[in-house]
């Protein structure tokens, strides 16, 4: 098992920062405001430097650090910030799961084909992250959740690769602090002439068992490299939908059918990201006075295709009496499945369907593939009478 | 990258005294030749890797048919569409 673990430290700051830029130079802690009976949640490096550290009281933080500009939780925008981070390493692995907002694990066994080694994988990651969100993360992997978080902690400058083999020794002189037990539990270790994570592993267990029951066992194991903890990862939605209202109501088809495609614009490349095809497309119209209107379709054949799903929409809501005032709509791919292989017949497409075919086709393969396999046949010597000199394979792309 | 099409394929041959095929080894099973429809001879590219070749156009006992060379440098036999 090879496990990534993206850490983002101090997330809520640095989602704070790039919501008011304006606040860099400044001292910044995140809890509430000075008066209030609340501890701090994070705290910028210059609030640290002053003595503010999470957990501190916020009138404690404000006498350490009066210049301090003191920031309400917004623990709504951080799980958004981290969702957001979670949707873009889905093109890495599905397997991801979020521990807490600012750190994540993957499981990116397997994907070397894909991404590359290890060092290039990092690479990857950090780069997508960082441009698509702005927030810097820290990478460590590893072939344990508990290394691979460790790891990335460390990471501050260049992502951290525990080889496979090197766990012990990597482990050996850490702070026993790394070790995810109760501060007592730390304490205790600590009162025992023990400060690294080294000196824990080479305890008898049964003396950790005795004092620390269940936590001893876990910060034993732990400390010899064993974590077996599966990454579970987010239950992931079995409707892509959408809702879209509108301040001047649609009164006509073209209107409406203007709306789904845009709204099918947006929804298929989420479905095409996950491999999957659609089954079934519900709508439902809101009109100004109130009224609304539900309907279903179900596919004969599953698709994935932008063009086939406006199609079939259109073809179902012809025969309906025209819209009027209709002030929402909301459009939902459901019963979402698996790949699904169809044989497609390109000579029968027109010649715009089959660039897009064959276009996406090559970007499928392309994005599974570190080399596109897609061929052509290509005539070399059609009147040779060494039969392999004849017709060759050529590497192909479709230009659009 | 380009990948030739039609690249001969190793064959297991009998052949009688006079060098044509009376069976052959298909899918580990041996099919007698029936008959032989045709025979022709390639020579070429003796400027770069000298190919000759003689090709049978054959027919099986089961009634398919079955194009094969022998290799006259290597004396081995493949199979190939012609």
């Amino acid at each position: 098992m090879i496990i990534l673990c993206l850490y983002i430290p101090h997330l809520p700051i640095q989602w704070e920062l790039m919501r008011h830029p304006g606040l860099a130079q400044s001292a910044l802690i995140i809890g509430g405001f000075p008066h209030e009976r609340k501890a701090v949640f994070d705290c910028s490096h210059k609030a640290a430097a002053s003595g503010v550290y999470p957990g501190m009281t916020l009138r404690q933080a404000s006498h350490c650090c009066p210049d301090a500009v003191f920031i309400p939780i917004d623990e709504a925008g951080y799980a958004k910030a981290s969702e957001e981070v979670l949707d873009i390493l889905d093109q890495f692995t599905p397997v991801a799961e979020a521990e807490d907002p600012g750190r994540i694990f993957l499981d990116v066994s397997g994907t070397e084909r894909l991404f590359g080694p290890s060092e290039s994988l990092a690479g990857q990651v950090i780069d997508e992250v960082t441009r698509t969100t702005g927030l810097r993360p820290q990478i460590g992997i590893a072939s344990s959740r508990f290394i691979a978080g460790v790891a990335a902690s460390l990471a501050v400058t260049s992502p951290l690769i525990v080889r496979i083999g090197q766990e012990r020794t990597f482990l050996t002189p850490l702070s026993i602090e790394f070790l995810p037990i109760a501060p007592e539990s730390i304490a205790w270790l600590k009162r025992l002439g023990l400060r690294t994570v080294g000196q824990v592993a080479d305890l008898q267990v049964n003396a950790l068992d005795s004092q620390l029951g269940q936590e001893g066992l876990m910060a034993h194991r732990l400390a010899n490299g064993i974590d077996e903890r599966p990454i579970i990862p987010r239950p992931r939605p079995d409707v892509l939908e959408e809702t879209l209202s509108f301040e001047q109501t649609l009164e006509s088809l073209d209107a409406l059918l203007a709306a789904l495609s845009r709204s099918l614009d947006r929804l298929v490349p989420l479905l095409r990201k996950r491999y999957q095809v659609c089954h079934q497309i519900r709508l439902s119209f809101r009109s100004d006075d109130g009224s609304a209107w539900l309907d279903t379709v179900t596919l004969k054949t599953p698709s994935d295709s932008q063009s086939e799903m406006l199609g079939i929409l259109k073809r179902h809501l012809e025969p309906l009496s025209s819209p009027e005032g209709i002030a929402e709509i909301y459009l939902g791919l459901a019963k979402l499945g698996g790949e699904f292989g169809k044989q497609t017949l390109l000579s029968s497409k027109a010649k715009s369907q089959q660039e897009e075919a064959l276009q996406r086709l090559e970007k499928d393969m392309g994005d599974r593939f570190v080399r596109s396999s897609l061929k052509k046949v290509v005539t070399l010597d059609p009147d040779s009478r060494i039969p392999e000199r004849r017709v060759a394979l050529a590497d192909a792309r479709i230009d659009g | 990258m380009v990948t030739p099409l039609n690249i001969p394929r190793d064959i297991r041959v009998t052949a009688d005294g006079d060098g044509s095929p009376v069976s052959i080894w298909l899918s580990n099973r041996q099919r007698r030749v029936a008959r032989v429809r045709n025979v022709w001879r390639i020579d070429d590219e003796w400027w770069r890797q000298e190919i000759s070749r003689r090709y049978f156009d054959l027919e099986l006992s089961n009634g398919s048919v079955i194009t094969v060379f022998q290799d006259l440098i290597s004396g081995n036999w493949s199979r190939q569409r012609y």
